[in-house]
């Protein structure tokens, strides 16, 4: 499109001359189906001898794949395809020969005579606007359809960077271990079931009650109760009793177990069970059978997702598999000073911040996701700077005519570089805005459909708002600024003379 | 009379290789404030091509064009966008206007961008130079919405609102029927009897008729000059045959 409006005038002469529809758009066929054809061998000769430099480092990761032998054929029928594309692409774009004029094409040596659709904005009706705006505005909204192609890729970007960022800073903050299905605490310190173990928590519980370096604490214990199904099928649940209010995790439906007769279940657990808030289930606990009323629902990635809260044991428990405590530090303590300090007071309990527990738990994932959110990142800041700069190019081949008007009228190469900033400034705050929104939206519900087959349905990003609102939208604009920069550089070389043609 | 361009020793050479070609050769030119001049000449002599030398448009390859004492072939980019915006006014063969702004928007765009500062005299202006050449009535119609002759007339509204010390013709009535040339034409005498300098290139000689000195131009050179004084009292019918017998006394 850029090549053809760059072309415009000579395409008038051809016509001028005489040359059919059908001829002009042989001719510029012919040469664009040699330059595609020539790029895509190229591209698939260069695949084939640098894949296996490129695939070292998948390879290590993950293996080399069963059909390495058929992908010189797929990357070649790949490269076909984008051939068919790009002449598909270039019929319909010749097809816009036939609506050149000779006039138009020769007078004006553009493709475009539209723009008499905002007589409501107007100079002569504006008392005072800097003519670099209002310039830039009027040519936006004379040609919406144009910028908004641009608007879209603004928003995918944005988009695309958020989205992965969002989900980083979520799994990475503190408040993810609620989804994990343990309250947001400082301390975690785990007791396995041992014959000591209850002297061990009746110390521990007395020295956290003194400590002043100790806000809040609770005692749960862990146990393996058999849940019955609706099928009367008994199904192992690691079941967790104490008060769940101290650190509550994050409830879908429901609420924290209260009563001694009340459950909380894990998403995943109650999809299993196939119950849900109000319905009753029955729990074996040390052989005996009892009925509790389900009371809430919770998010538990871990543990395969299929566990229980409920408020107290049964007497002497023989499923019973451990206690642990979770701790929170005062405001003045420092929890890795605490958790040292437990670490050497209860030698037989294994202590760690909660920090260290959740990296421990979930460190492969959250480095994955950072680095997928790292990669997206500069992918969308590529996407961004190219397709500007290219757009650019694009734009003033196409104003060639406009900008030689402007020049001869007095407007400095830098008053129309400020307007085509201006334009691009306007079109990235929309789009950029529009993005941010849709990934604070759809981004969210598309991850959070994702993650809740893992057992959290009710995901919410816990995004950074200086990273994802200040600092990701900046480093957008300043790409589009730079693109700005080298995509308006051809304005220098425009000529006054070779765009107003007599 | 002061002078208010000098071009000196002007050469301009066009085309690459073997095909590059001199079109403008050693032409030196003075021209005073308040004159109307036009420049003539058959078709590549080199007539618009000394106006875009002469109004900054081009540089020389040599030579110098002085305005107002300020050797403008010097000037940076920026500043020549300045000088054509405070003392130059540009009229073309075909009107060069914003496609997508109304014709008075158009005519009030360079002293917007001159002055920045309130809109409302500037309108003012844009209305009075607009009913002065006869185009009052479209005020906010689109370039496809006017004739020929009245883009025109535009035109010559948007190169006079900043009230310019020239105003530079490059075949302003080439692309005009003959009843339109001539009230264009008008226009620019009036234009100059209220003191602005006119430089005009034509190849009509009865446009060249409304200047006060007309040069005449072949390959590159100016062959020869004709000035008639005030106290001529020459009529545009006389100057006319008089610029056609000078033309073929140099076979142009």
């Amino acid at each position: 499109m850029t090549k053809l409006e760059e072309e415009v005038h000579e395409i008038g002469v051809m016509k001028a001359i005489g040359l059919q529809h059908n001829e002009i758009k042989k001719i510029y066929l012919v040469k664009y189906t040699m330059l595609s054809a020539l790029g895509c061998i190229l591209g698939w000769i260069f695949a084939m001898i640098y894949s296996d430099v490129i695939m070292v480092d998948m390879r290590n990761h993950f293996g080399t794949s069963l059909n390495a032998s058929k992908a010189p054929v797929i990357g070649a029928v790949g490269s076909i395809a984008i051939f068919v594309i790009i002449i598909l692409f270039v019929l319909h774009t010749l097809s816009y020969l036939r609506k050149i004029s000779v006039l138009q094409a020769l007078r004006f040596g553009t493709l475009e005579m539209k723009g008499v659709t905002n007589s409501f904005f107007s100079l002569y009706k504006i008392n005072r606007m800097n003519p670099n705006l209002f310039l830039s505005i009027k040519d936006i909204l004379g040609r919406k359809k144009l910028y908004f192609t641009l608007l879209i890729v603004f928003l995918l970007s944005t988009f695309i960077m958020i989205v992965p960022q969002n989900l980083s800073d979520t799994i990475s903050s503190k408040e993810f271990i609620r989804y994990m299905g343990v309250g947001k605490s400082d301390i975690r310190l785990d007791m396995k079931q041992s014959s000591t173990m209850s002297d061990s928590l009746e110390r521990a519980e007395l020295y956290l009650s003194e400590d002043k370096e100790v806000q809040k604490f609770v005692i749960l214990t862990t146990a393996k109760y058999k849940m019955i199904n609706k099928q009367g099928e008994e199904i192992p649940v690691t079941t967790e009793s104490g008060d769940h209010q101290v650190f509550p995790v994050i409830y879908s439906e429901g609420k924290p177990p209260v009563r001694r007769e009340e459950v909380a279940l894990s998403e995943l657990n109650s999809k299993e069970l196939q119950v849900g808030i109000g319905d009753n289930i029955s729990i074996i606990q040390n052989g005996i059978r009892k009925d509790f009323h389900v009371c809430g629902i919770y998010s538990d990635i871990t543990n395969g997702g299929k566990t229980a809260k409920i408020t107290q044991q049964s007497g002497e428990n023989t499923d019973n598999m451990g206690s642990i405590i979770y701790i929170q530090t005062s405001d003045n303590a420092v929890p890795e000073t605490v958790s040292d300090k437990y670490a050497k007071r209860f030698p037989d309990s294994k202590v760690s911040d909660m920090k260290e527990y959740m990296y421990q738990t979930f460190g492969d994932t959250m480095k994955s996701v950072a680095k997928a959110s790292v990669i997206t990142m500069y992918l969308a800041l590529g996407i961004m700077v190219l397709v500007t700069v290219l757009f650019l190019n694009m734009l003033i081949a196409k104003d060639g005519y406009s900008i030689s008007v402007l020049k001869a009228v007095g407007f400095s190469n830098r008053d129309i570089k400020i307007q085509y900033t201006i334009r691009l400034c306007l079109i990235f705050v929309l789009g950029s805005l529009s993005g941010l929104v849709l990934a604070n939206t759809l981004g969210e519900s598309t991850v959070g459909f994702v993650i809740s087959s893992f057992g959290a349905g009710s995901f919410q990003f816990e995004s950074d708002p200086l990273k994802s609102l200040l600092f990701s939208p900046a480093l957008m604009f300043g790409a589009i600024l730079v693109s700005t920069m080298l995509g308006t550089k051809e304005i220098d070389k425009k000529k006054i003379a070779d765009h107003i043609r007599e | 009379m002061k002078k208010i361009i000098v071009g000196e020793n002007l050469s301009k050479e066009y085309g690459e290789g073997s095909e590059r070609r001199k079109v403008l050769n050693e032409v030196s030119i003075k021209i005073e404030q308040g004159e109307f001049i036009t420049i003539m000449g058959p078709s590549g002599c080199g007539k618009s091509t000394l106006l875009s030398v002469l109004s900054g448009l081009e540089r020389p390859e040599y030579g110098t064009v002085s305005f107002l004492g300020s050797e403008i072939n010097k000037m940076k980019e920026a500043q020549l966008s300045d000088l054509r915006r405070k003392n130059m006014g540009f009229v073309f063969q075909q009107p060069t206007l914003l496609k997508n702004l109304n014709l008075i928007d158009n005519i009030m765009l360079p002293a917007v961008r001159k002055q920045q500062t309130n809109a409302v005299p500037i309108l003012e202006k844009a209305r009075e130079l607009m009913k002065k050449t006869g185009i009052s009535d479209f005020e906010e119609r689109y370039v496809t919405q006017v004739s020929g002759g009245q883009l025109q007339r535009a035109g010559i509204c948007r190169a006079l609102i900043n009230q310019p010390d020239i105003l530079f013709g490059d075949e302003p009535t080439g692309a005009l029927n003959s009843k339109s040339a001539e009230e264009v034409m008008e226009i620019f005498s009036e234009i100059n009897q209220q003191g602005t300098t006119v430089l005009l290139v034509t190849h009509d000689a009865k446009v060249a008729a409304y200047a006060d000195k007309v040069y005449f131009m072949q390959d590159g050179h100016i062959v020869n000059e004709i000035e008639w004084l005030k106290s001529d009292q020459c009529t545009v019918e006389e100057k006319k045959d008089m610029i056609r017998n000078n033309m073929k006394a140099f076979g142009i």
